[in-house]
């Protein structure tokens, strides 16, 4: 880690600007929704949202995209035409992460980088520089520290932008940031003295008392537990909490056809869907709600810690947000911890 | 005002608490608050020792009788606290014979508008309050009237736009969506057992997820409502992306209104309108208007 400048926030769009003549810039920009931010493609003259709202979906939207064409194909009279897709065509920057998205991306990694190898995540991966915010706490949502991240020198990041009096402290990380680093040189400034102390000591709120350890016992002897009927009976079944998941990563992949052509593409899927689980034959194994619900937390809390040794929650909080009735998993693992029924209320 | 809320909260209590010590009671759907205490959800409270998790306030905007068609044909008897809006849900429901009016115990609430949790200000779905004239209640907490509100409507005037400006207007908003399904999931009237947008044999809607398809998903979810949409605005309040689906639906009730005369979602006895034929229908195809 090494402190490379102070920058001036009223600088930043000036900079991603001229970066954005050599890269893909990539930063929260305002949504379509009142008060919303998402991350999107900055284009000159825009104005970037940095703090203290986030997006409401992840970092992985630019990694793992909702829908990716993997190809396109096309016929003619004896001939099948395959036309690969391009993943990434320019080399990527994206400003203003967060601690929780990118330990996320860490996570992921472990089930797109492992062999067999997905190599388009994987270029998007190896093509992009990653530029965090270090944060705050962004809402009392957050609980990013109670799940052991940092987020204000989260790893997995390249550069860190620690908020100072009007602008910010730029750290380099990795050799990638030092090669940003080096494109940033004309916006920075030596540090002062007490801006270097702000940044030494910034801190963040994310609370760090949400507690996702497993039921007494072990997660297998809350199975059948009637406390999965409390936790689904609200449940709507919408899947939001899958969408705006930082460490969901299931999809599915469709054909479609229009003429003599047509494309294959991925797209996002929900274990909350009812068609998640459905067989060709017909045959759909998964097909009560409470079934469902149950999967989306052992996977998170059970399945993928057996398999790739971490829990994979990042603590930001976004499902309790966007869901329709605010559950989050760390009431959810509460309540599976605290069997007395209604002992919450 | 407040004491009047707690008033009611603690008699909704005493009603449901009633109600779970009868042998048949399977359980009742009300509202509890959510962690944050800044809102609320629904409650499933199935043993009497549960209903003090059961609230009555301002905040009280879920729509419990959404609940109601997933429970058909569950042994027992269902509970469920309904304000104006979910009472015009559940008597559509119970027109539609999605659930039994035999297996409900209905209590019946006044409610004297509910308020934005962003705002602060009275929620715009109240401009639309109209309580159900002849839903026969189990128990109220009082008279079951439509109350007097002022309620400001927040929302550009479709109707003053050009088409063209309404056609770019509605891109703009469809284009936020991300087809999570919240809006469908959450709407009482969305209760077919197979969407369409499920099913992929035969496959009615493609999955690339362009714009062109986010409008179709929505063009397709309004006319299977309109007549039947009561206006409680679930749906805009669940989106995640902000997209303003009340604003759909309820063009659509004006032009019901307006083209139609139907006024009846969860109303009136009006057939639902979809299953209304006429020869004055303005539209000169059906031999209306020419």
């Amino acid at each position: 880690m090494t402190v490379i400048g102070y920058m001036k926030r009223s600088a930043l769009e000036g900079v991603l600007g001229d970066l954005s003549d050599t890269l893909e810039v990539i930063a929260p920009l305002p949504s379509g929704k009142e008060g919303g931010v998402e991350l999107g493609r900055f284009e000159k003259g825009a104005k970037v949202v940095i703090g203290p709202v986030k997006t409401m979906l992840p970092l992985k939207t630019i990694f793992l995209p909702p829908v990716e064409q993997i190809f396109r194909f096309s016929k003619s009279k004896n001939e099948t035409m395959l036309t690969p897709s391009t993943p990434v065509t320019r080399d990527r920057v994206v400003f203003g992460a967060l601690g929780c998205d990118i330990a996320a991306l860490a996570l992921i990694d472990e089930v797109f980088l492992r062999e067999p190898v997905d190599e388009a995540y994987e270029e998007r991966r190896t093509r992009t520089t990653i530029v965090a915010l270090a944060c705050e706490g962004q809402g009392p949502e957050c609980f990013c520290a109670s799940v052991g991240i940092d987020p204000v020198r989260p790893d997995g990041a390249d550069v860190v932008m620690i908020p100072v009096e009007d602008g910010f402290i730029v750290e380099t990380i990795t050799k990638k940031g030092e090669q940003l680093g080096a494109m940033l040189q004309g916006a920075l400034r030596d540090p002062t003295g007490p801006q270097k102390k702000a940044a030494r000591s910034f801190k963040s709120s994310s609370r760090s008392d949400v507690d996702l350890s497993a039921p007494a016992g072990g997660w297998s002897a809350v199975w059948e537990s009637e406390a999965w009927e409390d936790a689904s009976a609200r449940c709507i079944g919408c899947g939001i909490c899958t969408v705006v998941c930082p460490t969901c990563h299931c999809f599915d992949v469709h054909d479609e056809r229009h003429g003599n052509g047509g494309e294959r593409f991925r797209k996002w899927d929900s274990c909350m869907a009812v068609n998640f689980t459905m067989m060709a034959h017909g045959e759909n194994p998964r097909p009560q709600h409470r079934a469902r619900v149950r999967q989306r937390y052992m996977h998170k809390l059970v399945y993928f810690p057996e398999n790739h040794g971490a829990v994979a929650c990042v603590g930001c909080g976004r499902c309790a947000v966007a869901c329709p009735n605010r559950t989050g998993i760390g009431e959810v693992a509460a309540r599976m911890r605290d069997q007395e029924e209604d002992s919450d209320g | 005002m407040r004491d009047q809320l707690k008033g009611m909260q603690t008699r909704l209590r005493e009603i449901a608490a009633a109600f779970l010590e009868r042998p048949d009671a399977l359980c009742f759907i009300g509202w509890e608050m959510t962690p944050d205490e800044k809102e609320t959800r629904p409650f499933f409270a199935r043993k009497p020792r549960q209903v003090k998790r059961l609230v009555w306030n301002e905040m009280c905007h879920p729509n419990p009788a959404s609940y109601l068609p997933g429970l058909r044909g569950s042994e027992g008897m269902i509970g469920v606290a309904v304000k104006g809006c979910d009472a015009r849900a559940l008597r559509e429901l119970i027109r539609a014979n999605q659930i039994e009016r035999k297996n409900l115990f209905v209590l019946g609430i006044p409610c004297a508008g509910l308020v934005d949790p962003n705002t602060g200000a009275i929620a715009s779905r109240c401009s639309e309050c109209q309580y159900p004239v002849d839903l026969d209640y189990d128990e109220t907490l009082g008279p079951m009237e439509t109350p007097d509100l002022t309620v400001e409507r927040s929302a550009p005037d479709l109707d003053a736009m050009s088409l063209q400006q309404r056609r770019a207007f509605w891109k703009q908003e469809l284009d936020k969506c991300i087809r999570c399904d919240a809006c469908r999931k959450i709407c009482y009237g969305c209760y077919c057992p197979e969407c369409i947008f499920e099913m992929s044999d035969p496959k009615w809607a493609t999955n690339r997820g362009d714009l062109a398809d986010k409008i179709f998903y929505h063009a397709v979810r309004a006319y299977h409502l309109a007549g039947r949409c009561v206006g409680c605005d679930e749906c805009a309040r669940a989106c995640p992306m902000g997209v303003r689906l009340d604003l759909l639906n309820r063009s659509l009730r004006d032009h019901a209104k307006e083209m139609f005369s139907f006024d009846g979602a969860g109303i009136t006895d009006e057939k639902p309108l979809l299953r209304t034929f006429s020869t004055e229908d303005p539209d000169p195809f059906f031999g209306g208007d020419k």
